[in-house]
């Protein structure tokens, strides 16, 4: 891919960022915890204390392999893979 | 050969079913009949499939109309197909007609049953295949062990400890256990590579999009791929021919000519081969290795490289995975979470809780690690790996621990296959013996070697892998008895 003048730009910091509000989450000690119990309000599902805590034991596992992911460095247009063919 | 023979002498005879090839000759020339193969080979799986839980159902009068419509073709002295009376089954996520399509789930128990074939099934109809059954899988295909909770957990032909890994398990093992020639499978992360690592049979993995899945359950639609298993190379190739061609119905199908791979299986002068190092070496313990270099002594292959992005292709498709699979059975989870697996229900709810930003970022991934590989193929015609990073996993074995890290069992067994999938590379596995390990039972047990070619290069995955069984180096070996 052609590298365009504001493919310059390490966009690594803003990601990062993104990726950590979920620290500005209040309300629990684990601010996944806090994530996954609002993701699931959000998305209909009603579930008791201990299932949630499983959830949020496979959230953790996601959230730690999407680390590797939202820190590798892309140009900023690089396209995502496409699929759709109209 | 006979369709049918016995290996070995004495203690530990095993009767194995023959190849593809082999048993569509004998049927075009009148050695044997449809009817008595198929006779045969339910007589293998009857006295076999009980130790194993390969099979969730049987369609034995299906078997037995396809294999007298074989013999009614040969007796008017037509021509017969290239699978003519080859018995095989598939995997229980493909339709087929009169049956429920259960993708390993429980909550798929209630639902009506397929109104027509899955398209691939079809097409191995129209080719002669006779199909015999549904075989065992992963619940919804999420993970690499077929321990499922509701249909019971497939054991490992070679070793019944140890599991026949997944999710495509029963697939993997019906070949191992020489029941049948060839099985249809699918493949989103490993799940053909996987377990034919662990079985010790062949199977291919084709292009994303080269096979359509039209009528086949969906689990990731960005990664799911379907292809077959089979005890033979020539046996992959016809039964991959037999399956290929456009389909409008599936909109990830690529609308391209048939290629066929089975009328050529050897490798072009001049190839050049890279053994794939880095991720792919570190997460290979020194069975998996020895698997490697085996092959690639074989192959003539000397030159190490890398796939930079392995590690993060990896992670961009357990992100994709998680997503899409959770999105995709999000409703039933509200409704019906108790019918799900202990084993999955929690992890595909909390990858219905991805946030598109991760998913975005994980497809651009994707496309770049899909240029880094093309990079390598501008330097080297074929890559090589481990399918798997050890030999099989005991049955519920939680941890893999390979080169001193350890690693979940359920989702550790595709660390070398997820970043080829992530791609949609095509890759042919092949059965290797490295005969290492700490115990005999370990030195007695197959690590499978990946063959990943450029895309749309099925054949010449297939041509190496043809190398390799003519050089002794792939083989199928028979179960103990």
């Amino acid at each position: 891919m052609p590298q365009r003048a504001w493919d310059q730009r390490d966009l690594r910091q803003d990601e990062r960022r993104l990726c950590d509000d979920r620290t500005m989450t209040e309300g629990h000690d684990n601010p996944l915890e806090s994530y996954v119990r609002a993701a699931l309000a959000l998305q209909g599902y009603t579930f008791d204390d201990a299932e949630i805590a499983e959830i949020v034991m496979q959230f953790s596992r996601l959230e730690a392999i999407a680390q590797t992911v939202m820190q590798w460095p892309l140009p900023f247009a690089s396209d995502p893979a496409p699929v759709f063919r109209p | 050969m006979a369709a049918a023979v016995c290996i070995g002498s004495g203690a530990g005879v095993s009767a194995v079913i023959g190849s593809a090839a082999d048993i569509a000759q004998q049927i075009a020339d009148g050695t044997r009949s449809a009817a008595a193969l198929l006779k045969e080979c339910k007589a293998l799986i009857e006295a076999r499939d009980p130790d194993l839980n390969c099979f969730t159902a049987k369609t034995f009068q299906r078997a037995e109309r396809e294999a007298a419509a074989i013999d009614g073709l040969r007796a008017a002295g037509k021509p017969l197909p290239p699978l003519a009376g080859v018995p095989y089954a598939v995997k229980n996520l493909f339709d087929v007609e009169g049956m429920v399509t259960l993708a390993g789930a429980k909550i798929n128990a209630g639902n009506a049953p397929a109104a027509a074939d899955a398209k691939i099934v079809a097409r191995m109809s129209r080719a002669g295949a006779v199909l015999v059954g549904a075989l065992n899988m992963e619940e919804l295909a999420y993970g690499f062990l077929t321990e499922n909770h509701h249909y019971g957990t497939t054991r490992n032909p070679h070793d019944r400890t140890r599991g026949a890994g997944g999710s495509s398990g029963g697939s993997a093992a019906a070949v191992g256990a020489g029941m049948l020639p060839i099985t249809l499978g699918s493949d989103t992360s490993g799940s053909i590579r996987v377990p034919a690592s662990l079985c010790g049979v062949f199977g291919l993995k084709p292009t994303y999009g080269r096979l359509p899945r039209s009528g086949v359950y969906p689990f990731v639609n960005s990664f799911d791929h379907v292809g077959p298993f089979a005890n033979s190379v020539l046996g992959l190739a016809l039964s991959y021919d037999a399956m290929q061609g456009p389909d409008p119905a599936d909109p990830a199908c690529a609308q391209r000519a048939i290629e066929p791979a089975g009328v050529s299986l050897s490798l072009p002068r001049g190839i050049r081969i890279g053994i794939l190092g880095g991720w792919f070496h570190e997460w290979a313990d020194p069975a998996a290795r020895r698997s490697v270099q085996l092959a690639a002594a074989a192959l003539g292959a000397t030159e190490w490289t890398e796939l930079k992005s392995a590690e993060v292709a990896r992670a961009a498709a357990y992100i994709i995975t998680g997503a899409e699979g959770g999105a995709l059975h999000r409703p039933r989870l509200i409704q019906q979470y108790e019918d799900f697996g202990p084993s999955s229900r929690a992890r595909l709810v909390a990858g219905s809780l991805i946030p598109a930003t991760w998913v975005i970022q994980a497809q651009r991934v994707r496309q770049q690690a899909y240029a880094d590989a093309m990079d390598l193929f501008e330097r080297f015609d074929l890559l090589i790996a481990a399918a798997a990073p050890a030999v099989a996993p005991r049955i519920g074995q939680e941890t893999l621990v390979i080169n001193g890290r350890s690693i979940p069992t359920k989702a550790g067994l595709g660390v070398l296959t997820q970043p080829i999938s992530c791609i949609g590379l095509p890759v042919c596995t092949v059965p290797v013996w490295p005969g290492e390990g700490e115990s005999p039972a370990e030195r007695a047990l197959p690590v499978g070697v990946q063959l990943i070619g450029a895309p749309w290069r099925e054949g010449m995955c297939l041509a190496a892998a043809r190398t390799l069984e003519q050089a002794g180096i792939a083989e199928i070996r028979a179960p103990p008895g």
